[in-house]
């Protein structure tokens, strides 16, 4: 059905944003798909100033405050987040990597600015990230950060710190192991010190309660190291340059990076952790547009949401979808599970996510065939009664940035439209198979 | 260590087979009783009567086990410097396991009443593994999940079950929270029902002619083991095979007398067993475990609403067809460290207690409670004294009545625990001093062999 070129772009959309209308589609294929990276990788950063969240004071506020980060993901006309897909796409994998959680202790101002930091340049320094979310409220509440205490150190967060923000527990390539339960121990004494002041809402430091001992932890002295000592310490390991840039691989390109790759992105990833460097290393390798890349990933449930937003020019403020996102997908963004995240996967490849999709969707669906001017009603303009059924498989599907349809999805699409006078009705419900087609299921 | 049955299938290269070890199960020992119940689960007709139906309780985050099966006699159990001190429960408030010198947290009354007036109310004391003491939540569910150290295994522990007993069948075994990766397996699906009765196709009536026909459609030559694609469109598949189904054991009276999320996870698995749902395995997964800090109040909200949710459970399966059939069983990835830390909490431990109670199942204390003082802890943690392993062989046992497939499904024979035939003998007291017999050994550091090839060895610190 598409051409090379065609389904490239459309599998750029999808990795560096959030998917595609057939806008977004026709400009990829007229500057081709190495232009269409190089846009995506330099579009100039947006920022709060762009994105107007309004504060939340509420849980009603928290629920806006979704579907707006949800809108400016899904990156429709008239948001901030379609002037810079990429800082959409990269803040969401940060999101799911560096995590913090509404939980008990976790208030949504604490989360709220934990987001904001996140979103506001995830290109730049990953470890000047760490620094500085390792002393905001949100990260020292959701992993105990402030009752880390010289008299007895609390190992939360100096544990994940290592084992899931940089290091892994063994080297990606050679498998030895990163760090003991000793290290653990000692990382998390050098991070003593940091209080929380409730009614301030704030972090202080306190020397009383910091360990001003002498520390030994990833193989050598570290003197009276605090948190600078940790971090170099960190992006000095021989995992540094492996665990987070292989993470971006498989999240960016959905394979295995062979040991060469890991090799050259260890060197993009420097002692700094240059996030854009490794982004663009890998958004120009030749695994990034290779057959077995495209199509190798499952639609989570929020790119379900944000990439027919996108195409059908949904506002997904428009309703709280707190109870479906947390209940019924289990893909809160305020929620993550645990602090390792999202599973990634074919294990969203689910009978319940397939199910609640089909109910969300229409939601959807209603709004755009309700809208004057809306996706539904172009759509349905495009196409003549006479020869629908034929023209409208490949129509509906580029409409919804999916470029390739297998016979039996195409064919279903043919009854479908032929079963039923085209109107608008059946217009609408064309979209909607597009968006439950296992094409559309797949990233 | 994802497990995902694609990086599983990517690691072996190709489509899998059984293990050898598993056909040889098959080949030699396959009662009538069996081959009958194989076919049960393949289809979607009412589950026979007499099928045991484990439902699997995941505590995800590491329950501090001390605090739920309580030693109070345990001279280090109130010792501020060396084991729960302020965060231990107050005697007083212990409630009495009766026969016993052990109590329950006091949120778990009725777990309390059962085990005093049924008897099919059993603990497993010290239940964890000397393999790698593994403190990493993530790498430690992994090891729970797929019941295997190697490093490369992408099936758990139940998808191996259900490989074997109800190949490729979309009903033979129910998620009850996202796809729990202790069910994933290589050639069956896993059906997620987050919640029976939204379980429906619900697609507005303006367009609805002929749409759920074509959707279907779609999903026509899907497979499990190939393309994403191709995964996807079994989905599909497996949607409308299995909706209809779910659907049909919708229950608003027994929904509505549970409440929260974990509650929900249970009503609806209530509402499926009580409708015959031709599935053995369900799992349910309840979070926030990890009580690194404010451990008081967080587990005590926690066990009381997997006691009430248990007692729920219990009255509607106790009353039906099924009593005899149905039994829970409770985990978590580990138990937690012995001294409290300033937080009135306790970091990532080892040794924790499985409880299993219900159908077929012996009441009473199994295995061994572990030794407390702080010489014989790992990292102030207390060192296991039953491989987590045997539990699961126990399960499977029952589940299968077929100790070969259990063996091949399990990798290698695991001791029986006799929870189900009453034959256990029932553990020595606990010990409160130095005990005579030698810990674990741990002196020579275990040789651990990473994914990647190459040997290291850890070196575990000791206090």
């Amino acid at each position: 059905m598409g051409s090379i070129a065609e389904r490239q772009v459309g599998h750029i959309w999808k990795r560096l944003g959030f998917g595609a209308t057939s806008a977004d589609i026709d400009h990829g294929v007229s500057v081709g798909p190495q232009a269409l990276i190089d846009d995506l990788l330099n579009r100039p950063l947006t920022t709060a100033a762009d994105w107007n969240f309004t504060a939340a004071t509420d849980w009603v506020g928290q629920g806006k405050f979704l579907g707006q980060q949800l809108n400016l993901m899904a990156g429709g006309a008239g948001t901030a987040g379609a002037a810079n897909p990429l800082q959409e796409r990269l803040a969401w994998i940060l999101q799911g990597l560096v995590v913090v959680g509404i939980d008990g202790t976790v208030y949504f101002p604490d989360l709220e600015a934990h987001l904001l930091r996140l979103r506001s340049n995830p290109f730049a320094s990953y470890k000047q990230l760490l620094t500085d979310e390792t002393t905001m409220v949100g990260m020292m509440k959701y992993l105990n950060g402030y009752q880390n205490s010289r008299q007895h150190p609390n190992q939360n967060y100096g544990r994940e710190l290592m084992e899931l923000f940089t290091l892994g527990i063994s080297h990606p390539k050679t498998g030895a192991q990163n760090y003991t339960e000793g290290d653990v121990r000692e990382v998390a004494r050098s991070l003593t010190g940091y209080t929380l002041n409730w009614t301030a809402g704030t972090i202080v430091f306190d020397p009383n309660s910091f360990d001003s001992g002498q520390k030994n932890f990833l193989g050598q002295p570290r003197g009276n190291a605090g948190i600078p000592e940790v971090m170099n310490a960190l992006a000095s390991h021989p995992s540094w340059g492996y665990f987070v840039p292989r993470r971006l691989f498989r999240e960016l390109v959905g394979l295995e990076p062979d040991a060469a790759t890991l090799d050259s992105l260890a060197t993009a990833w420097g002692p700094s952790g240059d996030v854009r460097a490794v982004v663009s290393a890998i958004a120009h390798h030749s695994a990034f547009l290779s057959d077995a890349a495209i199509g190798a990933k499952a639609k989570t449930p929020i790119e379900l949401m944000t990439s027919a937003a996108k195409a059908l020019a949904y506002d997904l403020s428009s309703v709280d979808y707190t109870w479906q996102l947390r209940d019924l997908f289990g893909q809160h963004p305020f929620l993550p599970p645990n602090v390792a995240g999202w599973p990634a996967g074919s294990r969203w490849l689910n009978t319940a996510v397939a199910m609640t999709w089909c109910s969300v969707l229409q939601g959807f669906l209603r709004a755009s065939r309700a809208a004057t001017g809306g996706v539904v009603g172009k759509f349905l303009a495009s196409i003549p009664a006479a020869g629908a059924a034929g023209a409208a498989p490949a129509a509906s599907a580029r409409l919804c940035g999916i470029t390739d349809l297998s016979n039996s999805t195409s064919t279903a699409i043919s009854n479908y439209v032929a079963g039923g006078p085209w109107n608008a009705d059946r217009a609408a419900g064309t979209l909607g198979l597009v968006l439950l087609s296992p094409e559309f299921f797949v990233n | 260590m994802e497990l995902d049955r694609r990086t599983f299938l990517r690691r072996c290269g190709e489509i899998v087979v059984l293990s050898a070890a598993a056909r040889i199960g098959l080949d030699v020992f396959t009662p009538l009783g069996q081959s009958a119940r194989a076919a049960a689960l393949a289809s979607a007709g009412p589950l026979p009567g007499g099928t045991p139906i484990l439902v699997l309780i995941d505590l995800q985050g590491g329950n501090d086990a001390v605090n739920m099966l309580i030693n109070p006699s345990d001279p280090y159990y109130y010792d501020v410097a060396r084991g729960h001190g302020n965060i231990a429960i107050k005697q007083s408030s212990i409630l009495a396991l009766t026969g016993t010198t052990l109590g329950l947290h006091p949120s778990m009354q009725w777990l309390a009443g059962r085990w005093k007036t049924v008897g099919d109310l059993a603990f497993v004391q010290g239940s964890g593994e000397n393999t790698k003491h593994e403190f990493s939540h993530f790498a430690a569910s992994y090891y729970r999940n797929v019941a295997d150290f190697g490093g490369s295994e992408g099936r758990g522990w139940l998808g191996r079950y259900n490989d074997q007993m109800a190949t490729g069948s979309p009903f033979a075994s129910v998620s009850l929270n996202g796809v729990h990766p202790a069910l994933i397996g290589a050639l069956t699906p896993v059906l997620t029902v987050n919640d029976v009765a939204s379980f429906a196709f619900d697609v507005d009536w303006h367009w609805r002619t002929g749409l759920l026909g074509a959707w279907q459609s779609m999903g026509g030559g899907g497979s499990l083991s190939s393309t994403m694609l191709a995964a996807a469109k079994q989905n599909i598949a497996d949607s409308f095979a299995t909706q209809s189904v779910v659907a049909a054991s919708q229950n608003a009276s027994i929904g509505a007398s549970f409440s929260g999320n974990f509650g929900r996870q249970m009503a609806n698995a209530a509402m499926l067993i009580q409708a015959g749902f031709p599935s053995q395995t369900y799992v349910a997964s309840f979070g926030g475990f990890d009580t690194h800090g404010s451990e008081a109040w967080t587990q005590a909200d926690l066990l009381t609403q997997l006691d009430g949710a248990l007692n729920h459970f219990f009255s509607i399966v106790g009353a039906g067809p099924r009593a005899q059939d149905v039994f829970v069983m409770v985990t978590s990835e580990f138990g937690r460290q012995h001294t409290a830390n300033a937080s009135a909490g306790c970091d990532h431990g080892q040794a924790g207690v499985n409880i299993i109670l219900g159908g077929g199942v012996a009441g009473g204390l199994y295995g061994q409670a572990p030794l407390t003082d702080p010489t014989h802890r790992l990292n102030d943690a207390l060192l296991p004294t039953v491989d987590f392993r045997s539990v699961y062989a126990t399960v499977l046992n029952r589940l299968s009545g077929n100790p070969n497939l259990t063996a091949g499904v399990m990798k290698s024979p695991f001791a029986d625990l006799g929870i189900f035939n009453g034959s256990h003998v029932p553990p020595p007291p606990p010990t409160t001093a130095p005990s005579t017999t030698a810990p674990p050994p741990t002196t020579a550091p275990p040789t651990t062999v990473p994914a990647g090839g190459g040997t290291t060895t850890t070196t575990i610190k000791r206090r």
